[in-house]
């Protein structure tokens, strides 16, 4: 109700104000996702709003930074094998473009990559060592980076909104949604951040929640569950022994 | 009716499996266990790594399953008085050592890279030795050959002449405490390092080469297998991250009844005819390892996301 609220408001000051400069509103449906790894079913964020008659949008979004251990398979004396492993740290874990229309028409190319608004500009801005070419195919085959870029629709005359499908591979935390304007002339006006967080979560997770905060009561608890399942176990021997 | 409720997410392990696969392994593993007096490791980690659990994972759930079967075979020996406590204390003292040692060669083989590649070398050579000495066995038994007496043989005298003697149930004269503990010490560091207890190791050494009372060696073994495996699982928790309590709950339960199952089983036909079945089993895992190390991956790179 209130995000309905919000967004008519905006729609108002834009529908009042014809003659101001591009403007826009965004809002994301959901702040905080909960995927639970127990099942399959999918989830997607939308993110919606409302923007001046005549502005483009392109729509950038970045995942947590995270860093990477990756182990490259190797044949050697006729076996595969892992070589030492190469680490890639700060890396994004997410990144995929929207826009309202063709980047090309938005804005001269060079202008968008001045904001990382190209897939290009995004790449060249990693360094393009191994450990990056490895985790860039890692991250495509697993759609976390989207060279595709996805489409801003337009509701109406004012309103636009974008998906997010949330998948498996999404990691943990905060996930940046930085969207930008142009005007009719192709030159940049504004933009806005709008965040999201994702929050795995299964049946089961407080164990590991618990093996990292307290490492030793997870370890007792772990050997107490060994040894109470070996006293049941002996008994039973014993039982079955006398049978 | 759906079938995602038999489907588990494993948090440490970072894979979903079905419940009733894991409790099958741990059934599996109980049960020849219980027949043959064989440890679980080297059913529990292959299977388990086949099924897409991490090597680490699947040898620190191994190690935890063993306290378990370790701890229940330990009360029935020692209800029938056959564990020699000070041989034991001899051979846990050696098995710290070697956990000791074997934490510092996972830290090394994994800063490699080379941790799964030795692993699974390692397993496949055990494996061809245990099923090849398990073949050799069932046909000695198939033939109604009885096995040779050994005499203690002049490396067992010696090193048991070395210094710091001491006496034990299990021998009348004195004996050095040194070739017990290195015994336990290479046991130790299977248990930390492969996950598998090293009773295939210990005990012919024990019964061969220092010619240990035959009623006496499988419960002090275990003794010491116990103490080691707790250590361990500690160890694996603290340092390595790598123990998951669930799947180590579905294990345990498999295990518990197929203990029980293979106990009956085994009070009801003579197990050691069977020694081949076990034999061809181990061959059909050491064979499944060795064609993992040789077929090329289908993703090359394995990536994974870590803490600085």
């Amino acid at each position: 109700m209130i995000k309905v609220f919000k967004i008519s408001l905006m729609l108002l000051i834009i529908v009042l104000a014809p003659g101001a400069n591009a403007f826009f509103s965004a809002e994301v449906s959901d702040k905080t996702i909960t995927v639970s790894q127990d099942s399959k079913s999918f989830q997607s964020v939308f993110v919606t709003g409302a923007m001046n008659e005549g502005a483009y949008l392109v729509a950038k979004v970045l995942g947590p930074q995270k860093n990477y251990k990756i182990m490259e398979k190797v044949h050697k004396l006729g076996m595969w094998a892992s070589a030492r492993p190469i680490f890639a740290y700060d890396r994004y874990s997410f990144y995929r473009l929207y826009s309202t229309h063709t980047l090309y028409t938005i804005a001269p190319l060079d202008e968008l990559s001045k904001f990382g608004l190209t897939a290009t500009s995004f790449f060249k801005s990693l360094n393009n060592d191994k450990s990056t070419v490895v985790l860039n195919d890692y991250m495509a085959k697993r759609g976390l980076y989207n060279q595709k870029i996805g489409d801003i629709e337009f509701v109406g005359e004012h309103f636009y909104k974008f998906e997010i499908p949330i998948t498996q591979y999404m990691t943990e935390g905060e996930y940046i949604i930085d969207i930008y304007s142009f005007g009719e002339d192709h030159k940049f006006i504004d933009h806005q951040e709008i965040y999201f967080s994702i929050l795995k979560t299964s049946k089961w997770q407080k164990f590991k929640e618990l093996s990292i905060s307290h490492p030793l009561v997870y370890a007792i608890l772990t050997i107490l569950l060994a040894v109470l399942a070996g006293l049941i176990a002996g008994v039973l021997r014993n039982g079955a022994k006398q049978h | 009716m759906s079938f995602d409720f038999f489907y588990v997410y494993f948090p440490i392990a970072d894979v979903t499996l079905n419940v009733f696969a894991i409790v099958f392994i741990g059934l599996l593993t109980g049960c020849v266990s219980g027949l043959f007096g064989v440890g679980g490791g080297f059913i529990v980690v292959p299977f388990l790594s086949f099924f897409g659990v991490p090597t680490s994972v699947a040898i620190a759930t191994s190690v935890n399953q063993m306290t378990a079967g370790s701890l229940s075979s330990v009360l029935t020996y020692s209800r029938m008085k056959r564990v020699d406590y000070v041989l034991s204390a001899a051979l846990i003292f050696g098995g710290l050592l070697g956990i000791f040692i074997g934490h510092f060669i996972i830290l090394y083989l994994q800063s490699t890279g080379y941790f799964e590649l030795v692993i699974t070398l390692s397993f496949v050579i055990l494996l061809t030795i245990i099923s090849t000495s398990s073949a050799i066995d069932a046909f000695k038994i198939i033939k109604n050959k009885q096995p040779v007496e050994r005499q203690l043989g002049k490396f067992a005298k010696i090193m048991l002449a070395l210094p710091m003697q001491m006496t034990s149930n299990s021998y009348q004269t004195k004996i050095s405490v040194i070739p017990i503990a290195i015994l336990g010490m290479i046991g130790g560091i299977f248990v930390i390092t492969l996950g598998v207890g090293g009773g295939f190791l210990m005990i012919p050494a024990l019964l061969y080469v220092f010619h240990l009372q035959e009623k006496l060696v499988a419960g002090t073994v275990q003794a010491q297998m116990f103490i080691t495996s707790i250590i361990s699982t500690f160890l694996h928790s603290l340092e390595f991250d790598s123990i998951d309590i669930l799947l180590s709950a579905f294990l345990i339960t498999g295990t518990v009844i197929g203990a029980r199952l293979g106990a009956i089983m085994g009070s009801k036909m003579d197990a050691n005819r069977y020694r081949l079945l076990l034999a061809g089993m181990f061959v059909i895992i050491c064979f499944s390892m060795f064609k993992s190390l040789l077929t090329e991956p289908k993703e090359k790179y394995q990536v994974y996301e870590v803490m600085r």
